[in-house]
């Protein structure tokens, strides 16, 4: 601070004797002059001058004097690099602008000898967080937090004035706190310093957005999730009828879907159809207009998890038996799971020797379940069910095409289904994965996950499966009824390797079949048991095309800096898939295999928007029937419009209240370039035709105080006998 | 005729099913150089051996009887269960091998659905292993059957003499609370409509679990006993009135015992008991779904 200065700022008075007895001998002194004056004393008034110079002698007058240092002017030059600013040649234009204010505001503080200097301060405003928005006051606020109100002399904002935080008022520029011009009287504090505005960007900017209103996150499957969106326009003409019109296209699960045009400013409903369980992506997708700003804003997408309102499972047991409650247990502790359970307790051939008033029996409704309310179900169980000639031929025939139509069976096997009652004689037999050799294996054995099924999802990762070598760990069972696979995966396998688990697709359904009644020996702990309750769910879910459970697929999901892409699949192998990033770049991914049928990757993007990823081969194993949709994921990274483009179009609208609170400007650089800069006395005009002016503070530091005595106790009483010998020599005359 | 050969088969199976037992037992006894000539990974990678009751109770539906050390005691469970078994094959869809008496002390029990304990006085007190084995047992969804067989020497309301040896014998069990049972238990309806559930002695109170019983009531308070993995069925049945003994038949499947007052009717009602029994220990809370399964059904147009 090289301004340093000194200046008298007071007289203080240092009494000799106290205050009381000084007034005191002034009333006597006083007394005795008037006195004198009374008597016609003629030198009355001289002893009056001469019993005053004692008296101030006694009071000590002493002269005080600050050392002052002048401190420079504070401006703040806060200029916006958030993500809106690299639209077109925004960039350019403030790096320009900065270089143009920076460099007149110097030549302003170093003129006069530097006598009254002026501090830059220099704020970049990046946007850290973009999902945020630009938060430019706020980056001024923590700029000048140390800043003194009395030393700011303006600040200038050099931004596309698209800021989330433009009615933040720092007290460092508004000591008054709300923005308050203070031009009231009675307050003692500092006038804001001015908050010039210099806009980047073009006036006739124009920029489409799509503004989600409604997205429901869950829906229920067979139902339509309804969506609520609007188009918005910022600047260009909205006159004519046909420029009102925006057209917009929705994809569902990256398959095109339905397209309109949406009027622009309206609400507009969307109504998709959800079709499969698990997540169903939709995107909508804006046209682009000539000469718009951004089209980052143009896409959106969500996510909807299609849940089923309750999977309705109907187990039929064809007899009471030990498994019984097995299934019984698991079906029922499921919440997502309505059963229906009927068992034949007796079969026709037998009496039960009571009138019917004492049974607890009632007649198996068949009619009801497999002829009428058939396709109400999403899994039937045949849980060691023979065929005790009460369901009538047509009726299985009904269960074989409900599966083929889209619905599910598991063959839970006991020894009769190697013989003469098996369910393999009936129209079932058509659908099913293997045919019985009418041998029942019985001898103890350990199941075991095959290699396809260490891959697969129902089977894969058991406890107690071993794999890698090991054996398993968990119980032995003691039957296994022989089967010879005819279609299908064999996911376990029993004994001499024989198949017990068979999984298969038959048209659009699916069919299990267990080739053993024993897993509740699993259930009961014998000879340490085993997972049969993840077994069954995972058995039973897969059954019904719980999307967790397919085979393959491809998952996408954000994590923070990008997105991780999984990939399941039966087939060893490399895997890669496609991306296609939010700005059309396509890249290829190579995923890394992650244990048994598992495939992963991290791709980290800084990217925000949708990521469309599909499977390279497009290697779908050819799972017959069953319609498969396209292995494709969606991955929506950050915000699919983060805030900084909700409205990247240049305004002023944000950024001018604060700027005419504070008497500061808004200009276009576009307009004219980078304004004159002159510093103006506090309380003059700040802003003019091309100038915008920076208030002159003139604020200082007190280094030292000095005190000096007026004059040596000496000089008094010779000026008081000064004056008495006057008075001595008139009134002697 | 399709029936008769039905039936015919599975007597067939079951006579095949015999034979593999018997091989297996033989093996059994014989360990060792034996198995070794049967040769196969397969047979040494399955040592230790499978015990062979275990296996045959794995393949067929066996019930079971606790060994109580007295020999008579013991014959008339073995028949009981018989006649139950007849009784099942007869009139059910279970059709049952021959019992097994185990000793929960030294046998696999987790296999039985059913574990009939007769109590008499002079029976030790569990070993830990039998307090282990009877744990999970019940745990996994076994049904424990406890008869004190003392009803006729109880006067008016009083317990038994058996009873104080029912309290020392489960007292290191887990046991659920148990409560005497009402007419709307499931047990009371798995598959004959029981108004009265007597044995050789008329009837008694019988104590299952609380809330055991089926139906909503019953499901609250079943949902306050966390962590029960068995659909609310109880694992453990506690009566007096000696069903086992008016179930007993001799070889010839005739009664071993006279029914007593209230004639035949009183044991056909005893062994209609045993039907639920054994249905209650297969089907669980079946038949108290059902009374919910004509709105499941309704439900289903929606």
């Amino acid at each position: 601070m090289e301004g340093a200065l000194t200046a008298v700022s007071d007289i203080a008075l240092r009494p000799l004797i106290p205050t009381a007895a000084i007034i005191a001998l002034a009333v006597v002194a006083l007394g005795a002059v008037l006195a004198g004056f009374a008597r016609g004393l003629k030198g009355a008034f001289l002893r009056l001058l001469s019993l005053a110079a004692l008296l101030l002698a006694l009071l000590n007058p002493a002269l005080v004097s600050e050392e002052r240092e002048a401190l420079s002017d504070i401006v703040a030059v806060v200029v916006d690099e958030s993500a809106s600013q690299t639209l077109e040649d925004r960039a350019e234009q403030a790096a320009a602008a900065a270089a143009a204010v920076e460099a007149p505001i110097e030549a302003l503080g170093a003129a006069g000898g530097g006598r009254r200097p002026i501090e830059v301060r220099r704020i970049s405003a990046a946007a850290s967080d973009e999902a945020a928005g630009t938060r430019l006051m706020t980056a001024l606020t923590e700029g000048l937090a140390d800043a003194p109100p009395g030393r700011l002399s303006g600040a200038i904002l050099i931004t596309d004035g698209a800021v989330a935080d433009g009615d933040l008022r720092p007290t460092a520029v508004f000591p008054q706190g709300d923005g308050s011009l203070a031009g009231d009287a009675q307050s003692s504090a500092v006038a804001p310093a001015p908050v010039h505005v210099l806009l980047t960007g073009r006036p006739d900017e124009i920029d489409r957005r799509l503004v989600v209103e409604k997205a429901p996150a869950f829906g229920l499957v067979g139902e339509k999730a309804v969506f609520s969106f609007r188009v918005e326009q910022s600047g260009g003409d909205l006159e004519s009828s046909a420029s009102r019109l925006a057209r917009v296209r929705a994809f569902v699960d990256g398959e095109p879907s339905a397209g309109g045009f949406a009027r622009i400013g309206q609400t507009t409903d969307l109504s998709i159809p959800l079709k499969h369980a698990g997540v169903t992506v939709v995107e909508l997708r804006l046209e682009a207009i000539p000469g718009e700003l951004t089209e980052r804003n143009n896409a959106v997408a969500f996510s909807v998890n299609a849940v089923r309102d309750r999977l309705r499972v109907l187990l039929v047991s064809g007899e009471p038996h030990a498994g019984e409650r097995t299934w019984r247990n698991l079906l029922k502790s499921d919440p997502a799971v309505d059963m229906a359970h009927f068992t034949i307790l007796r079969p026709p051939s037998k009496s039960a020797a009571a009138s019917p008033q004492e049974l607890a029996l009632i007649p198996f409704p068949t009619r009801e379940l497999f002829q009428e309310k058939l396709d109400q179900f999403d899994l039937i169980i045949l849980d060691r069910y023979r065929r005790w000639g009460i369901l009538y031929t047509s009726y299985i025939a009904n269960i074989a095409n409900y599966v083929r139509e889209g619905g599910a069976i598991l063959i839970s096997t006991g020894p009769a289904f190697a013989g003469f009652e098996s369910m393999y004689r009936t129209p079932l037999g058509r659908i099913m994965p293997a045919e019985p050799t009418a041998r029942i294996l019985e001898e103890p054995f350990r199941p075991e996950v095959t290699a396809l099924g260490a891959r697969h999802p129902v089977t894969r990762g058991l406890d107690g499966a071993g794999g890698g070598g090991a054996d398993p760990s968990w119980g032995r069972w003691f039957r296994q009824i022989e089967v010879a696979a005819l279609d299908g995966d064999v996911v376990m396998q029993g004994v001499d390797e024989k198949p017990l688990l068979i999984l298969d697709r038959v048209g659009q359904g699916r069919v299990g079949l267990l080739a053993s009644d024993q897993v509740w020996l699993w259930a009961r702990g014998y000879d340490g048991g085993g997972p049969q309750a993840e077994l069954l769910r995972r058995l039973a879910h897969w059954l019904m095309k719980e999307p967790e459970l397919e085979e393959e697929a491809l998952t996408a999901a954000p994590v923070a800096g990008g997105f991780v892409v999984e990939r399941r699949s039966l087939a060893p192998g490399e895997k890669a898939v496609r991306s296609v990033g939010p700005d059309g770049a396509v890249s290829e991914i190579e995923l890394t295999p992650a244990g048994d049928g598992l495939w992963r990757a991290l791709v980290e993007t800084d990217a925000l928007g949708v990521h469309r990823l599909t499977d390279a081969e497009a290697s779908q194993i050819a799972l017959e029937g069953e319609k498969r949709r396209p292995l494709s994921a969606i991955a929506a990274v950050g915000p699919p419009a983060p805030a900084e483009f909700a409205n990247p179009v240049s305004t002023d609208a944000l950024l001018a209240p604060a700027a005419a609170a504070s008497g500061g400007a808004v200009l276009r650089l576009s307009a004219g370039g980078a304004p004159e800069i002159r510093r103006v006395r506090e309380g003059r005009s700040t802003a003019g035709a091309g100038w915008i002016g920076l208030t002159r503070r003139d604020a200082y530091a007190v280094r030292g105080v000095s005190m000096a005595a007026l004059a040596p106790g000496w000089a008094y009483f010779a000026l008081a006998g000064l004056f008495a010998l006057a008075a001595w020599r008139v009134e002697g005359r | 005729a399709a029936l008769f050969i039905a039936g015919r088969l599975r007597v067939a199976k079951g006579a095949a099913a015999l034979l593999v037992a018997v091989a297996a037992g033989w093996l059994g006894l014989h360990s060792g150089s034996a198995l070794a000539q049967a040769g196969g990974e397969r047979a040494e990678r399955d040592a230790p051996l499978v015990d062979p009751a275990a296996r045959r109770a794995g393949l067929e539906t066996v019930f079971a009887y606790v060994k109580t050390g007295d020999s008579r005691v013991d014959q008339v469970s073995e028949a009981g269960l018989r006649g139950l078994q007849q009784i099942l094959a007869n009139r059910t869809a279970i059709e049952p091998g021959a019992p097994a008496g185990v000793d929960p002390a030294r046998d696999e029990i987790a296999v039985y659905a059913v574990l009939y304990w007769p109590i008499t006085p002079d029976q030790d007190d569990l070993t830990d292993a039998a307090v282990r084995r009877l744990n999970a047992f019940m745990r996994t969804g076994g049904l424990l059957v406890v008869d004190s067989r003392d009803a006729h020497q109880t006067f008016g309301d009083g317990d038994g003499p058996n009873a104080r040896h029912v309290r020392r014998l489960l007292e290191p069990l887990d046991l659920p609370p148990l409560a005497a049972i009402d007419r709307d238990h499931v047990l009371t309806r798995t598959f004959y409509i029981l108004e009265d559930a007597p044995g050789r002695w008329p009837g008694e109170p019988i104590f299952a679990a609380v809330g055991s019983g089926g139906g909503a009531a019953a499901a609250g308070e079943r949902d306050r006993a966390a962590g029960d993995v068995n659909d609310g069925v109880s694992p453990i049945i506690v009566g007096s009135v000696d069903w086992i003994g008016a179930w007993a038949v001799d070889a010839r499947g005739r009664p071993l015992f006279p029914p007593g007052r209230g004639g035949d009717r009183r044991r056909e009602m005893a062994l209609r008991f045993g039907v639920n029994l054994a249905m209650y220990a297969y089907t669980g809370n079946y038949k108290s779904d059902q009374v919910h399964i004509d709105a499941l059904l309704d439900r289903l147009d929606t």
